[in-house]
This record gives C-alpha cells, structure tokens and sequence, in this order.
C-alpha cells in the first residue's frame, strides 16, 4: 500500500509496509504525506484510489478511507483500474502493440489486463469504452491466449517464484516503480475530463473468477 | 492418491486424523464431508490436538467461522474451521473474503465442503466420512495438488 500527494510538479509518495498492515497504516500515511506536502486535506482537488483488482480486504480498506474522506472534505473521487494503472506505467517504455498486466490472485491464477499500447497513449478516457480488456486466467490459459511467440509484453509487480516462470514464458517486465505515483497521471487525466465515482455507489472492482468461469470439479478425482 | 481408514469409534477417528495432521503444513487446506454426526467435528478435533490448539473445537454451524491459535514447528499458526451447511449461495464465501483464508497461511478446515466445489483451492487434502455401522465410520482420503499451494 502506498500514498501519494501532488502539489503541482511536485509528488510525496509514502509506502506502507506490509498489505496486512494497510488498515493502521493508511491514515498515518496519508498525515505524512499532507505535512511534507505543505497541504491540508482542504487544499486536494480530488482524491484518486486504485480500484482493484487485487487483495479483498486490502481494496475494501482503501475503499472506506477514501470515501470517508471525499464525504468529509466534500471531495470528487476519482477511481483508476489497477490494470490500467499497471499497463499505462510501462506504455512508454516498450515497443509492442500488445501490453499485458498481471495481478496475482491465488495459486497460478491471476487478474489480467490486455490492452493495445497506442490506446493506452493516445485515447484512453475519450470514450466511454474500457481501454484495458480485463480478465481472469491461469497461467497456461494465458500462454495459451497470447499464442506462441508472441511479442506482447507482460509487465506486473509478483512475488519471486513466478518472476522465472513468467520471464521463461512471454516478455516479461517487471512494474517495480509501480506505486500511488502511478495513478497520478490517469487521475489527472480523469480529474480533468471530471470523470468522477459516485460516492454513494463507489466500490472496489473485484473480477470474480467463480462467475467468469464455471467448472464440473467432482469432490474425488 | 487414496487412502482408506475404517474407523471403529470416535477416538479412533480423532487419532486417524491426527495421524493425517502429521503431513499437513501452511497454506493446507482440509475439505470435510460427511453426513450428519459422521465425525467431521471428531476429526477436526484430532488436526486441532497436533497443532497444539488449546481452545475447546465445537462445529462453526452458526458462527461459519471459528478461529484457533495454535502452533506449528515452534511458531504460531492460525486454523481456520469452517462449516458451510448453513450458505446457500457462493457469493456469500466471496463476501467474507474466502480466499484470503483459504490461500492465506494458516490452515484451513471446512466442514460440508462438498455444498462449493468450485470454491475449494487445487490442493484441497478432501476427506469423507461414511457411516457404515453404529460406530464404525470409514474415512477415505484424497490428497490436493501440492503444487497449487499458496506458501511453498
């Protein structure tokens, strides 16, 4: 979990340690990052969450304080997906047409984001139209939908033992600098097309893997 | 791979499964079926004793969950006792955040795991219990997929 503050071309971003310490940690961080900003929660313009997908309880945290806070202060929220945020952070710094984002969800199964690199430049938000296809598949469901050889690049933040794995099988970058920092930019960009969340209706975007797919698993064999 | 057991009363079933418990480890997750007063709560019981749980283990019926403290090589270990008779719908597992339990790591124990298939992870160990007499219960195991597990 991190938090990061704008004031004009200068950005404080303060990371959290571990996500199973995001709900005593979220608030601290963002009185940090306000104080080394100069700022008062008053002066923000708007307060921008990553959306998910990604770890349940962590995005329900993120989600209460935000929304606490745009009630209070009286603020838009501005809600960016996760998979966007990933596969725009990279957009560029690569050359293929085709970006993948991973988020890692359980056992070899992952949320993935597939989007073309000249969308994510050049149109994302002027339309209604998702730029990022959102998905949710194993890792050799996904070898098999980007087909051999591919030169799609596949970027995302995962633990250790898949960086092999995923490094073997596509073009793999890692989204090490992927942080609050990241949604900034998209944020902006819907801040400024003021295309906000409602407030009453906000919730955490969750690819709910036992409705994308439906399976005939006996209890033995 | 399966295994059979046949079980001549209570305290043998409790011991069958702490024999079972000896092979378990984090991130393990136990998949319980069985009719009515098969034993599932008898067996859980067993996995409760080698992991050192103190707390009396009753069956989470109305409470769905029940946590106990308890510990393994040393360090403290959650076990995660589930029972899943009372949902009717898989969105009410999703809306407690199963997953985080179920690939978390602790070890979880689910009474009536046959009421969600799909909701159960790869390497789910799945025990059944039949009544086959008065007393006499046969157990039958089948283990997971060891690779699907969430913590190596």
């Amino acid at each position: 979990m991190s938090v990061a503050v704008q004031a004009d071309d200068r950005v404080v971003l303060k990371v959290g340690s571990v996500w199973q310490k995001t709900s005593e940690e979220i608030i601290p961080l963002i009185d940090t990052a306000l104080n080394e900003a100069g700022l008062s929660p008053h002066d923000l313009d708007a307060i921008v969450i990553s959306e998910g997908p990604g770890s349940f309880t962590a995005l329900r945290i993120g989600f209460s304080t935000a929304k606490g806070l745009c009630f209070a202060l009286e603020k838009p929220l501005v809600a960016v997906g996760t998979l966007d945020a990933i596969a725009a952070s990279v957009a560029h710094d690569v050359e293929s047409e085709t970006i993948v984002s991973l988020i890692y969800s359980k056992a070899d199964e992952f949320y993935v984001g597939i989007a073309s690199r000249n969308t994510l430049i050049y149109q994302a938000f002027t339309t209604d139209e998702p730029s990022v296809k959102k998905t949710y598949l194993t890792i050799s469901e996904l070898e098999e939908r980007l087909g051999k050889g591919t030169d799609a690049v596949v970027v995302g933040r995962v633990a250790e033992r898949w960086r092999d794995v995923l490094n073997e099988k596509f073009h793999w970058k890692d989204a090490t600098q992927f942080s609050a920092q990241t949604l900034l930019g998209l944020g902006e960009e819907k801040l400024r097309r003021k295309r906000f969340t409602a407030l009453e209706t906000a919730e955490p975007f969750y690819i709910k893997q036992f409705e994308a797919k439906t399976s005939e698993r006996k209890f033995f064999g | 791979m399966t295994k059979n057991f046949l079980s001549r009363g209570s305290e043998e079933t409790r011991e069958y499964a702490r024999q079972f418990a000896c092979t378990l480890q984090r991130g393990d997750a136990v998949a319980l079926t069985g009719g009515l007063g098969a034993g599932k709560t008898e067996f859980t019981r067993g996995i409760a004793d080698v992991f050192n749980v103190s707390a009396d283990v009753t069956s989470p019926t109305f409470t769905l969950l029940n946590i106990y403290n308890g510990t393994w090589r040393g360090e403290s270990v959650s076990l995660y006792h589930f029972d899943w008779y009372r949902l009717e719908t898989r969105n009410e597992l999703y809306n407690i955040g199963i997953d985080e339990y179920l690939y978390g790591d602790g070890i979880s124990i689910i009474e009536w795991a046959d009421r969600f298939l799909d909701a159960l992870p790869k390497h789910s160990r799945r025990v059944n219990i039949d009544v086959v007499g008065e007393t006499e219960r046969l157990i039958i195991i089948e283990g997971g997929l060891p690779i699907a597990r969430a913590t190596f």
